[in-house]
């Protein structure tokens, strides 16, 4: 019942009305135990069952009560009541049953029990029942007062019990109406407390209403709040009513739409941003799904149509706006995806190229990502392989290598997060350069055939570095390979050809010079036998056109070596003067033939001997001075030689303070000076290349290919120095053409007796010079003034005449043959008549002549010495020496020098040699040794170039005769050894055999170091004139 | 020149005189010559063989000066000839040549041999 119905009390009254249930039994017992008593005082006395029955009864009714009692106190209400209850209703029943008079006390106590119950009987329908029932018994009560059906109420004895019960029913009537009074008195408080309640409520609704009208405000500024989102917010807001008629307009929907708030309210939304044929329809669609009765939101990514007409791409999410249960139209938002667009496109279109530039890439491309599937395969490598891309991509498993190798397996793309340690220990072919690997290998079948392929691999990585694939880049480089092979093969053939060539070359030469040499000789011999003007001038021509055609041979034999690079020179010391010298000697008879004056002059610090190339050095000297006289018509040509002062202070430092160095480097200038017809100046760089002349007319006039020049410039550049020339242009003024070298000081060359700076023997004589030309007169002044002689000099013979006649002292006049006054054998004549007289005159004469015809007989005894122009300043001092020394003296050994070699074993006495002959042929050897016996030398014999060495590491030797070919050793190599082992005055005079008496073999043997040459098969002549030139040592080799 | 003679007369008593008429020691010299183009002619011949042309050239270039020596110009230029086939390494050329040259070298050595006892004093 409890658990059924919310109780009716609350906890203090219950606690309240358990209070006043124990009361009423505290109140209830005593009495009941007074009637129980009473009872059983009656029934003793009357011995009546009645009151037996009665004891029962109200013993019972004790019980209940004290049990009620009990539970009251354990506000158990509910079955306390209903026990009391119980408890009256069966006493009043008991009761009814024994007397009328009873059934008012019954009343009374179902009355009572009425009024405990009451207040806790939950149901209205069992209170009324409650109530019907005391009704029903009170109407029981009332008939039974008619009479006693059962006669028991005469059986009690008077009225006594009958006053004693309803007493004390009253009693308890009473008791129970005063705690009924009681209750209304609580009922009284319940209504006050009623009105306190209202009170408090009345209060509470003011307080309600204030706090109402606060909330009123704190909506209007959340309204507010809204309202700013939706104005600031960046998206585009739109809201409609019902109609899909605009009713918020956002600046974001104005700025994204072009419609300002004030346009657009009240329009058609699909009217403002979706009237466009491609849209139209699905905008119409949405309108309807999102004002549909069972309305959806819509999110979609689509166009919209902007004022300016053009479409925008915009995300557009849409829902209903649903207030109270009812629609109140749609909220349409607008994400603006130009911009991502944009990016978007913008990857797209990077990716795009990226795709086409790898796809477009000549070389095979293959990338792979990280799970090594295929994500790029080039056309290229389609190309290369014959599999198309479609089969390709998104394979793993190493597929990408089965078009190469027709198996799975690693290649070098997969090696590219290889360890560096790792691939180098394993994988040799592979080379790594920072990041990439690279590959070469050989695939023998690829597109029907082997191919050579070049690999280049490295990773892929993400931006934070991690490894998310690699790409392969594979070059097929057969044909480069193929190439590489043709260029080797050509490369051969090429260095094979130039082999040849200069195997032709120098076959060439020998066979060219061979004939050339035959031409020159026998024209030169030809000339000398008796012949006729025109037979003359023929061999003349034949002897001219041949040294010419020998002169362009050689140039092109040098010039072809410098090409080469096969120019080498050669390093001997030699005397500078004998030089100059020799390359005049050999232009002298084309100069004399002309009728040019050729002078020579050498400063007196220009050392006496250098270390260089003698035969280079002359051959520029006469290319220089061939030139020279080719140009010059009349007048002179001047060599000069002086030293640079540069490095003359070097040779001063050197000397003051450290002597020991070696020899210095010095810097010899030499200039060849000419009168002829110059070279303009715009000409004059043109002059030095190659197969350049001063122009075309100029080849034509004076022939000659212009590699004289070439050539020359290049020797002396590679002899330390250079050349130019210098010219006005002006016919007359000439040219001069300047060529320097540097070449160390020679020490061991003794100084020759005409470089002596003074003799003893010329010291004070006195000289008198005459000669027209001013050069030449100068240069004997510069030169005999050398020797400590005092010179007098003057180019008009009547002058010198007059000198004489006056009385100035001559010991010696040197004289000029052809002068245009009065010529030297004329004036050395007349010199002569005036010393006849008392006048001191000139005792001694010289005659300077140039080389050629004299054109008139000379009186034998009249000059003590006839010298041919240039003046060399050795013959100069020798006949100088000739003169004083033989005045000194006066017991000359007469001057019985043999006009040709003797031939006889006095020969060796005169001029006692050791001589070795290097030869392997025996008939050679025997010859040579008999040849050398008839001279009175005795020749050892030695069979190579090896043998030699040895002989003359056993004894000293002052001459080797030496064979050019020999097995073992051939001459050239020997002599090349034999100077290494053998320096300076040591060495052996060589002088080579050989049969190819050509000019290039002589240029040979003198490179390798020989000093002079006969031909073979040996004649004596030569052999006597090659030993004349021999010295024998002052000291023999040391043998090593 | 005078190359239809086997023997340039003028080159042979050249060397006769620059040994002062010696005969005797001219015969020596012949005899040596000819003694030593057996062993040449041997070496051409191996060295054609084993292509070893240096060795050719070599040989080719000694029996040229003795044969030049004694005036056996038309032969020494023939020598010559089979020299720079040598030089150029043509061994096959050579061969030929070799052969050829051998059986003139029959007609030199006669040649000489006759000339050597037209000087030598009837002893």
């Amino acid at each position: 019942m409890n658990s059924e119905t919310p109780d009716p009390l609350s906890s203090s009254d219950r606690s309240h009305q358990a209070a006043r249930l124990q009361q009423f039994l505290a109140w209830e017992l005593p009495p009941l135990v007074g009637v129980l008593a009473t009872a059983v005082l009656l029934g003793v006395f009357y011995e009546h069952v009645v009151f037996v029955a009665l004891t029962v009864l109200i013993t019972i009714h004790i019980v209940v009560l004290v049990l009620a009692r009990r539970w009251a106190r354990q506000e158990r209400l509910e079955i306390a009541t209903l026990a009391v209850c119980s408890s009256l209703w069966f006493l009043a029943i008991t009761l009814a049953f024994f007397a009328p008079m009873v059934w008012i006390a019954a009343l009374m106590l179902v009355i009572r029990s009425a009024i405990l119950a009451l207040p806790y009987l939950p149901f209205r329908t069992l209170r009324r029942a409650l109530l019907l029932a005391s009704g029903g018994a009170l109407v029981v009560c009332l008939l039974s007062l008619r009479g006693d059906p059962y006669g028991l109420l005469e059986r009690v004895p008077g009225q006594a019990a009958d006053i004693i019960i309803l007493a004390t029913t009253f009693a308890a009537l009473c008791l129970d109406l005063l705690l009924l009074w009681q209750n209304s008195e609580r009922l009284k408080e319940t209504i006050s407390a009623l009105k306190e309640s209202e009170r408090t409520l009345e209060e509470r609704i003011v307080q309600r209403t204030f706090e109402l009208a606060l909330a009123s405000h704190e909506a209007e500024r959340e309204r507010l709040y809204s309202e700013a989102l939706i104005q600031n917010s960046p998206v585009a807001i739109v809201a409609t009513d019902p109609a899909v008629n605009v009713v918020t307009w956002n600046p974001a929907a104005e700025r994204l739409f072009g419609f300002t708030a004030a346009e657009a309210s009240g329009r058609n939304l699909d009217d403002l941003v979706a009237d466009h044929p491609t849209i139209h329809d699905e905008a119409a669609d949405y309108a309807r799904i999102v004002t549909a009765e069972t309305p959806r939101p819509i999110h979609a990514i689509t166009q919209r149509r902007h004022r300016d007409g053009t479409l925008i791409d915009v995300e557009v999410s849409a829902t209903p706006i649903i207030v109270g249960g009812q629609e109140m139209g749609v909220l349409a938002m607008y994400h603006d995806l130009t911009e991502i667009k944009r990016v978007e496109e913008a990857l797209q279109e990077s990716h795009r190229q990226l795709a086409d530039i790898i796809n477009m890439m000549p070389d095979a491309v293959l990338v792979i990502d990280r799970e090594g599937r295929v994500i790029a395969w080039n056309r290229a490598i389609e190309e290369m392989t014959g599999t198309k891309a479609a089969e390709m991509l998104g394979k793993g498993d190493y597929e990408y290598a089965l078009p190469f190798y027709g198996e799975r397996r690693p290649i070098i793309i997969d090696l590219v997060t290889v360890p560096h340690r790792e691939l180098e220990q394993k994988y040799t072919a592979i080379r790594r350069e920072g990041q990439v690997l690279f590959g070469e290998t050989y695939v023998p079948h690829l597109k029907g055939g082997g191919v050579y392929l070049l690999a280049t691999a490295c990773a892929l990585h993400d931006v934070r570095g991690n490894v998310v694939g690699a790409i392969e880049v594979i070059r097929d480089f057969t044909e480069r390979k193929h190439m590489e092979e043709a260029l080797e093969q050509a490369k051969e053939a090429a260095e094979a050809a130039t082999q040849a060539k200069s195997s032709f070359l120098a076959t060439m030469s020998h066979e060219i010079r061979t004939p050339m040499n035959a031409i020159i000789g026998m024209s030169g011999l030809l000339m000398d036998t008796p012949l006729n003007a025109d037979q003359r001038e023929f061999a003349e021509t034949i002897r001219n056109s041949g040294d010419a055609l020998l002169t362009i041979i050689n140039d092109i034999l040098d010039f072809s070596k410098m090409e080469a690079g096969k120019m080498d020179l050669e390093r001997q010391p030699f005397d500078v003067r004998e030089c100059v010298e020799s390359a005049l000697d050999l232009i002298k008879l084309k100069a004399s033939e002309k009728g040019l004056e050729l002078a020579c002059e050498v400063a007196l610090d220009v050392p006496p001997a250098i270390i260089s190339d003698v035969t280079r050095l002359r051959q520029v000297l006469v290319n220089l001075l061939g030139n020279a006289v080719k140009f010059t018509e009349q007048g002179e040509v001047v060599v000069t030689v002086t030293r640079d002062a540069e490095t003359r202070r070097e040779k001063d430092r050197e000397t003051v303070s450290e002597p020991a160095r070696p020899p210095v480097l010095v810097s010899l200038h030499f200039v060849v000076r000419d009168t002829g017809i110059g070279i303009p100046p715009d000409r004059l760089n043109r002059l030095f290349q190659a197969f350049s002349q001063v122009d075309a007319s100029t080849t034509r006039r004076y022939g000659g290919t212009g590699l004289g020049l070439a050539v020359s410039k290049r020797l002396s550049e590679m002899m330390g120095g250079t050349m130019w020339v210098e010219s006005e242009g002006v016919p007359g003024k000439g040219s001069a053409f300047h060529l320097t070298i540097r070449a160390p000081e020679a020490t061991e060359v003794q100084a020759r007796a005409s470089q002596q700076r003074e003799a003893p023997e010329l010291r004070g004589r006195s000289v008198l010079i005459v000669d027209d030309n001013a050069t030449n007169r100068r240069i004997l002044t510069l030169q005999v003034q050398g020797w400590g002689m005092r010179a007098r000099a003057t180019g008009s013979p009547e002058e010198a005449l007059d000198w004489v006649r006056q009385g100035a002292p001559f010991n010696l006049a040197i004289l000029d043959l052809q002068m245009p006054e009065m010529d030297g054998v004329e004036l050395a004549g007349a010199l002569r008549a005036v010393g006849a007289g008392s006048k001191p005159a000139p005792t001694a004469f010289i005659l300077l002549s140039s080389l050629g015809g004299y054109g008139k007989e000379i009186p034998a005894d009249l000059f003590a010495a006839c010298l041919s122009k240039p003046i060399r300043a050795s013959a100069l001092f020798d006949a100088l020496m000739g003169i004083f020394a033989r005045s000194v003296q006066q017991a000359a050994v007469p001057a019985a020098v043999p006009a040709g070699p003797a031939v006889g074993v006095e020969m060796a006495e005169r001029l006692p040699l050791r001589i070795l002959i290097a030869e392997d042929y025996v008939v050679n050897q025997k010859l040579a040794v008999r040849l050398l016996a008839q001279m009175g030398y005795r020749a050892d014999v030695a069979a190579n170039g090896l043998e030699a060495i040895q002989a003359l590491e056993r004894q000293p030797y002052d001459v080797i005769l030496m064979d050019v070919q020999m097995p073992e050793m051939d001459g050239l190599e020997a002599t090349r050894l034999i100077c290494a082992r053998w320096p300076g005055l040591e060495r052996p005079r060589i002088v080579a055999m050989t049969a190819n008496a050509m000019q290039g073999d002589r240029e040979m043997c003198l490179a390798a170091g020989m000093d002079d040459y006969v031909s073979k098969p040996i004649r004596v002549e030569e052999l006597v004139q090659a030993l004349a030139r021999c010295r024998p040592l002052a000291v023999g080799p040391s043998p090593v | 020149m005078p190359t239809d003679e086997i023997i340039d007369q003028a080159t042979f008593s050249r060397l006769l005189d620059s040994l002062g008429g010696d005969a005797d020691f001219l015969n020596e010299l012949v005899e040596a010559y000819l003694d030593s183009s057996q062993a040449l002619f041997a070496s051409m011949r191996a060295a054609i063989a084993s292509g070893e042309a240096p060795a050719l050239q070599r040989a080719a270039h000694s029996l040229k000066t003795g044969s030049a020596s004694f005036g056996a110009l038309a032969f020494a230029a023939r020598c010559k000839e089979l020299e720079d086939l040598g030089k150029l390494a043509a061994l096959a050329e050579a061969e030929a040549r070799c052969e050829a040259l051998e059986v003139a070298h029959a007609d030199v050595a006669a040649a000489l041999e006759a000339g050597v006892e037209s000087v030598r004093p009837a002893a």
